[in-house]
């Protein structure tokens, strides 16, 4: 789990572009949408296409998706729980 | 009405956001890559991860320019690029491609937009002023500046006019295959960068005057030459020019650059400015700003010369230039 939560950041820092950060600026509970890392609705989009295409996974409803993209923990659930 | 640079800004294998910069030499030697300059320093943060190389460095360059000047309102804000935000463009072009449009990202479809700057940077300087992106491959620049002289012209002041481009693979490769079907005068590195440009139509002592700017296709060379011959008797240049700028590099003149030598005076100084910009579609651009450093008598270390000027600070300078042999473009400076 702990490997997978590293990866996730990893591709997130690369696909939403967020210069001058490291794995190690993205705490493992941090919400993702909150004011620390400024995502936005793009982003969003972003993941989206990330868990489809990196991880095989679908959203089923917005709703899911505010859960799922809580943190890199409810990420890392996620996909777990999916694979 | 003449036309004066009241400020400008370069980002090239050299650039004007430090003093004694180095040139930015790649260790390939089929392309010259732009130094850029910490971006964070001139954009905000949280805008930089959503522009292209090519809007960074436009936006680097205005806010230079916003920043010696002083000047933050413009006239209009003009901007050339032969291929905008090509990077991006590939990003999304390779992604349809690969992934059949089914799971596409949205980033480089929106970052793809290639005749962006001018919008980007009205945008982020909030800025009401009419803006216009021009893209014209090899006269992009040339139709941006031509569009601001005549903004000044009808008394407009303050008009922000540039041009830039970046470098992609795609790009890299595709010019060097354009390269090998032409004579080889015309091979050159491939190179990106941008130059930024105050204008304004009130004279200021010791700024550089745009007196003239021409630009043309030719139909052959006694066509080229009959053209040049015009623009000569048009403004005297058999006496009184310092040096001549040619958009070549110094081992490979092209034939277009060597019939203008041939039309001048053997004492007049002349420079290349490929040989620190490379070739790509607003080079001249790099090159207007070269010039007016010269004039503004700012000096330049770096060895572009094949018959270095006697004055070390020019007053008459004439710049030519043409993309791969085609879009040409003369322009005479003066201070």
């Amino acid at each position: 789990m702990e490997e997978l939560k590293g990866k996730l950041k990893e591709e997130i820092i690369e696909i939403l572009n967020l210069e001058g950060m490291s794995p190690e600026d993205i705490g493992n509970d941090q919400t993702l949408f909150g004011p620390e890392l400024g995502l936005d609705s793009i982003d969003a989009l972003e993941l989206i296409v990330l868990l489809e295409k990196n991880y095989g996974l679908k959203l089923k409803s917005a709703e899911q998706g505010k859960e799922v993209f809580k943190s890199i923990d409810s990420m890392a659930q996620f996909i777990e729980a999916n694979k | 009405m003449s036309v004066y640079i009241k400020s400008s800004a370069v980002i090239s294998s050299f650039n004007s956001f430090g003093s004694d910069v180095e040139l930015n030499e790649s260790a390939d030697t089929s392309f010259i890559q732009a130094n850029e300059p910490p971006y964070s320093d001139y954009i905000p943060r949280n805008l930089i991860r959503r522009m292209s190389r090519v809007v960074k460095m436009s936006i680097a360059c205005s806010s230079k320019i916003k920043n010696d000047s002083g000047i933050s309102d413009y006239g209009a804000i003009l901007v050339g690029t032969g291929l905008g935000c090509v990077v991006d463009s590939e990003k999304f072009l390779i992604q349809v491609s690969e992934d059949e449009t089914s799971v596409l990202s949205p980033t480089p479809f929106i970052q793809s937009t290639h005749n962006t700057m001018a919008g980007q940077i009205a945008l982020l300087e909030t800025q009401h002023c009419e803006n216009m992106t021009y893209s014209n491959r090899g006269h992009s620049f040339e139709n941006a500046l031509m569009d601001g002289m005549m903004y000044i012209k009808e008394g407009r002041d303050n008009v922000l006019v540039g041009g830039s481009d970046e470098l992609s693979p795609i790009v890299k490769e595709l010019h060097q295959k354009l390269c090998l079907s032409k004579p080889s005068a015309f091979l050159k590195k491939v190179g990106e960068g941008a130059g930024f440009f105050l204008l304004s139509g009130v004279a200021e002592k010791g700024k550089t005057r745009i007196e003239d700017l021409l630009t043309f296709e030719v139909n052959g060379k006694d066509d080229f030459k009959n053209k040049l011959e015009k623009f000569i008797l048009k403004h005297d240049l058999h006496s009184g020019l310092d040096l001549v700028l040619l958009g070549a590099v110094k081992g490979k003149i092209d034939p277009f650059s060597q019939i203008l030598l041939s039309l001048l005076s053997d004492s007049i100084g002349v420079g290349t400015f490929k040989e620190v910009s490379g070739e790509f579609h607003t080079a001249s651009a790099v090159g207007l700003a070269l010039a007016d450093k010269l004039l503004q008598g700012e000096g330049f270390d770096h060895d572009i010369w094949v018959n270095r000027p006697e004055k070390t600070r020019p007053k008459k300078v004439l710049i030519y230039n043409n993309y791969l042999g085609h879009n040409h473009s003369l322009y005479l400076l003066s201070v």
